[in-house]
């Protein structure tokens, strides 16, 4: 069996004692997520005519645009490849205010099962997509969760993270296992990496704004929850007189076609006023997160040890 | 001090079983302690009021539950709180076959989690115990290392955290070979004896490999026994209520995606302030699970920070590890000792 295979994707142990810049001593990252409900196949073209896509990008997104621009926050957009085609003047709206745009698939579709050659050629047609409306190529990979996933980690392939490597991507964008930028490990035999960014779904608006009609349920607008699970998170990493802040990444993200007016949008701005006044507070975008994480932890740094892992004796593995 | 029964706080007991392993099996409640063999419907026949005090009952499966009606705490103890830690990090998402990118999730417990819950827990003199998959060892030595360097206990959570589908098809043999893999790594790195588990190994394993004590099921919300064929080990009762999985994991036991309810940090912390506040009132016991994954997270761990130190301050506290408890039940109160 080779390096703890089929088990982890990186090293044994999170780096501590990090410097953030600005004597900032945490960072908050926002992370606003255009892409809107489709099927397993990703977004198709009805899929922009629902009333909550156009929603999306008529009504929703030039509001949380303002609410960015007034509390001088640049955020990191993930956008699906057939959304800076259809939706091109609402993407050149984010990147004229200074966004960062990162890819987020073709059509943000399940890429579980994809052959390697397929997922390797839809890459290419995103990374084309988005380069012809930004004019350079895009930084940074998503994989979000769509709201009705079974799992809120979103989804990747066997391939998917060795492909992106090769395609020289500078980071991917969402894996939960840190709280801070992470290196994912595909081959520890001639060390291949790409640093991760952190996500949590507990920090994600869309698994806690709308549910499913039905089986449905009863108190589902849990937004207040969301609202106190990012504060609570920013002020663990902050700290208090009692006790000293974890320092690490708290990830915010939201979705335009779920938040826009209202006690949501409301939300959104006290977590955002509250982050751009808080001197404590780094907000950088994707790709100013992981050019950070490189400078004060290089790809070197991280420590594969030769495998521990043992082959278990007879039927256990 | 004064500990009371469940059998005089209402008209019902209610049994709340372990998991799987012991639904659908029928039982009889027993009268005045002593014990009603199964009636042969398998439907316990004799229920009046008055058999609900009994301290014992027979599953139809011979193995017997007794409580402690006498439970008192050592002088000076009002209530005890074990906290536990079921160290998976990857290890169940992987065999439950969890996308990559949710066993990532996985990955954050040993990475990350498992460290501020051995500093959180250090820092408040927290008697934690760690229920470890044999293999976790092999994943995150260094994190193992350090809690034992700490002192704090080990017991068994299986080898490797097989899936359920996978538990079922294992035979005696290999679960019993699990079980000794198990044991062995985690001695091999304490340096102590395992004395307890938390899997779903027969009792009559657990008992000749040296396992004094279990803790799954709340056939009581205090410590009690259950016996099979002259072995016996104590049962330290868990709760789901108590389960930081139940508030924080998403898809937890497969729910849906529709059925999530993430739950806030301090809305968890109220609950847990809360039922330690009745615990301590009735010298009861309260047993508080961790998983390295989800509860590892920073705000949570922050509030963990304070709710320890509350309950601290409430005085009288005994936050032992699960060896410490059940140690005291065995030498002070196993079955058949006072009668």
């Amino acid at each position: 069996m080779g390096w703890k295979a089929g088990y982890t994707f990186s090293d044994e142990r999170s780096p501590t004692q990090l410097r953030w810049p600005n004597h900032a001593v945490c960072a908050v990252s926002v992370v606003v997520d255009l892409s809107v409900p489709g099927g397993s196949d990703g977004i198709r073209p009805a899929d922009l005519e629902t009333t909550e896509a156009r929603y999306a990008f008529d009504v929703s997104l030039p509001r949380i645009l303002a609410l960015l621009e007034q509390n001088g926050i640049r955020a990191t957009f993930p956008v699906p490849a057939v959304i800076a085609q259809s939706e091109s003047l609402s993407v050149e709206r984010v990147i004229s205010r200074g966004h960062e745009i990162a890819a987020h698939g073709l059509r943000h579709e399940d890429v579980t099962a994809l052959a390697r050659p397929d997922e390797a050629a839809r890459m290419d047609q995103t990374i084309d997509a988005l380069s012809a409306l930004t004019g350079r190529r895009p930084a940074g990979w998503y994989s979000l969760a769509r709201q009705k996933d079974r799992f809120p980690g979103g989804s990747i392939s066997a391939n998917t993270i060795d492909l992106l490597m090769g395609k020289g991507f500078k980071y991917f964008g969402n894996s939960q296992a840190d709280d801070v930028p992470h290196y994912l490990v595909t081959d520890p035999r001639r060390p291949r990496k790409l640093l991760a960014l952190p996500y949590s779904y507990s920090c994600d608006d869309q698994f806690f704004v709308s549910f499913p009609p039905r089986p449905g349920g009863t108190n589902i607008e849990r937004i207040l929850t969301l609202e106190s699970i990012w504060n609570e998170e920013l002020e663990a990493m902050i700290g208090t007189e009692e006790r000293p802040g974890f320092n690490r990444v708290v990830t915010a993200v939201i979705h335009p076609y779920l938040n826009g007016w209202g006690h949501r949008l409301r939300v959104l701005e006290r977590f955002l006023r509250k982050i751009s006044r808080r001197k404590e507070v780094w907000v950088p975008t994707g790709s100013e997160l992981a050019s950070h994480w490189f400078s004060i932890n290089p790809p070197e740094s991280i420590e594969i040890r030769k495998s521990l892992w043992r082959d278990a004796p007879g039927k256990v593995d | 001090m004064k500990s009371t029964w469940p059998g005089g706080r209402g008209s019902r007991v209610q049994w709340v079983l372990s998991r799987r392993a012991l639904l659908g099996a029928g039982m009889t409640l027993a009268a005045g302690g002593a014990l009603a063999a199964a009636s042969p419907s398998g439907i316990g026949g004799r229920g009046s009021g008055s058999d609900l005090l009994g301290n014992a009952y027979r599953m139809s499966s011979g193995r017997v539950v007794s409580r402690i009606p006498d439970l008192k705490w050592p002088e000076g103890v009002r209530c005890v709180v074990n906290v536990t830690l079921d160290y998976d990090a990857q290890m169940a998402r992987v065999s439950n076959k969890e996308p990559r990118l949710e066993a990532t999730e996985g990955e954050f417990g040993g990475r990350v989690g498992i460290w501020r819950l051995l500093d959180v827990c250090s820092e408040n003199d927290v008697g934690l115990t760690l229920f470890l998959p044999g293999r976790i060892a092999d994943l995150y030595p260094s994190s193992v290392q350090e809690a034992a360097r700490r002192g704090f206990e080990f017991a068994d959570h299986s080898w490797d955290h097989p899936a359920w589908a996978e538990i079922v098809t294992l035979d005696r043999d290999q679960q019993r070979e699990h079980l000794r893999l198990t044991m062995e790594r985690l001695q091999s790195i304490s340096g102590k004896p395992v004395i307890g588990s938390r899997w779903f190994y027969a009792l009559e394993d657990l008992v000749d490999n040296g396992i004094l004590y279990e803790s799954m099921g709340l056939a009581d919300d205090m410590p009690y026994f259950v016996t099979e064929q002259d072995r016996s080990v104590v049962v330290l009762p868990l709760g789901v209520e108590h389960n930081d999985a139940m508030y924080w994991k998403f898809a937890w036991l497969r729910s849906e995606p529709q059925g999530q309810r993430i739950a806030d940090a301090q809305s968890v912390g109220k609950i847990w302030l809360e039922a330690f506040r009745e615990v301590h009132e009735r010298g009861g016991y309260l047993n508080i699970l961790l998983h390295d994954a989800v509860g590892g997270r920073a705000s949570r761990v922050a509030m963990l920070d304070k709710l320890f130190k509350e309950m601290r301050n409430a005085g009288g506290v005994w936050f032992a590890t699960c060896g410490d408890v059940a140690r005291y039940c065995h030498e002070n109160y196993a079955p058949g000792r006072s009668g």
